[in-house]
């Protein structure tokens, strides 16, 4: 038999092979039997799927916990903002109000930049001579003195800071009403001066400004007595007072004209 | 021995071909698989181009029955009628055998290449032709082009790939 009869039978054999199939189903009856053929191939193609699954879904959990984590870096962003917005608020309505009950009130501003001379304790505001701020005037927040206006700008000031050696202010102990001078000495304290041994002053004696100056508006707080002590060489009292603002805090200033003059 | 080979074979093929669907579309690596038996089931003693009118009947049924088996295996994990993949992969097999025996004289990766293209053509041509025929089942026409493109395309690298023993 020639090769090419024998592709013919081969190819006709395997034609009516599947035309008895295809026949076979036609006349509605199934290779149940068959189906078991696959059982192995469908256990494998089900565990090769499980196992799939379970990669492709430890592989989503960490694309979708990484978006999670810059979803909550937002989300945390966003409540810091308004925690800032709120706090912001809060300090404005405050001034505001200190703006409404003062009388010798100027101007508001904000603390811009630390003061570019190293050897005063000094600071930036963004308010100067156009908003009608002059060298002397008292610089306050809603919690006490922060010091006096330095030196003017146009559209800027430098305030010098209660803390700073050049810095003194008249005061009056709140309780007893004894006068006396508060002066920076470059630390976080200011030292009350001119206060008599026979003056009993206690630590937490409050201090504010006496107005006698001429320069500060009587009544701001000032600070807070933190220590006093009796020196035997000295005719006065050595009293360290605590100021009520901290100046590492300050944010937004009043200014208020010196007291006597009219605004 | 053989026997465990192949039948792992056919395993791991039909494990690829239904786990990995490149652009939605199910591959056709069954086709290579028949076209590597048709390739391996040629006598040891045989080269490609032999011009003494060399017949190897033995393997043509080998081949055959081979095609037609994984056809059927085909046939039946797709779930759909028994027939179009045992009639197509036979052919693949009987003709992955006819080609090197009478059509070819020199084997080279770019005759494997077109090779492997034009059985992966025929296979996926003539199933869609049976299924139509047979299960009047409508197709369309884009999307079987689609299919049969990408089922081509990777199994090209076969083509290069496979070769017969002595070359």
């Amino acid at each position: 038999m020639s090769k090419g009869k024998k592709r013919v039978i081969i190819f006709l054999s395997l034609f009516f092979v599947v035309l008895l199939l295809v026949t076979f189903q036609h006349k509605g009856k199934s290779f149940g039997f068959l189906v078991t053929l696959s059982y192995p191939f469908d256990a494998l193609n089900n565990f090769t799927t499980t196992v799939n699954m379970t990669i492709t879904e430890v592989w989503n959990t960490f694309g979708e916990n990484r978006r999670l984590e810059d979803k909550l870096s937002a989300a945390l962003l966003q409540i810091q903002r308004h925690d800032e917005i709120v706090r912001e608020n809060k300090r404005l309505r405050e001034i505001l109000l200190l703006r409404d009950s003062s009388p010798n009130y100027i101007a508001t501003a904000r603390v811009i930049a630390r003061g570019p001379d190293r050897l005063l304790n000094t600071i930036l505001i963004d308010k100067g001579e156009s908003s009608g701020i002059k060298e002397g005037m008292a610089v306050i927040t809603t919690k006490g003195l922060v010091g006096r206006v330095h030196s003017v700008r146009g559209n800027f000031s430098e305030v010098l800071l209660l803390r700073d050696p050049n810095f003194s202010v008249a005061v009056r102990l709140q309780d007893s009403r004894r006068e006396g001078i508060i002066s920076g000495t470059g630390h976080r304290y200011s030292l009350l001066e001119h206060i008599p041994f026979e003056e009993v002053v206690e630590k937490g004696d409050n201090v504010v400004t006496s107005g006698l100056d001429s320069i500060f508006p009587p009544g701001i707080p000032v600070g807070v007595v933190s220590r006093v002590r009796a020196g035997d060489h000295k005719f006065f009292q050595s009293i360290q007072v605590l100021p009520f603002q901290t100046d590492t805090k300050i944010e937004e200033v009043v200014i208020l004209t010196n007291a006597g003059a009219s605004p | 021995m053989s026997f465990f080979k192949w039948t792992g074979l056919i395993f791991f093929t039909f494990l690829l071909q239904t786990q990995f669907s490149p652009f939605g579309k199910t591959l056709s690596l069954s086709t290579a698989l028949v076209y590597l038996f048709g390739l391996r089931s040629l006598p040891s003693g045989f080269s490609v181009g032999r011009s003494d009118g060399y017949y190897s009947g033995r393997a043509e049924v080998k081949s055959t029955a081979f095609g037609a088996g994984v056809g059927l295996l085909e046939d039946i994990i797709s779930g759909s009628i028994i027939g179009p993949g045992v009639f197509s992969k036979g052919l693949i097999g009987l003709f992955s055998v006819v080609v090197f025996t009478d059509v070819i004289f020199k084997w080279t990766p770019l005759i494997g290449v077109v090779i492997i293209i034009i059985l992966t053509i025929a296979d996926g041509s003539i199933i869609v032709g049976l299924r139509v025929f047979l299960d009047n089942i409508n197709i369309n026409i884009f999307n079987v082009f689609q299919a049969i493109f990408i089922q081509t395309a990777f199994n090209m690298p076969f083509g290069i790939i496979l070769k017969p023993k002595n070359d």
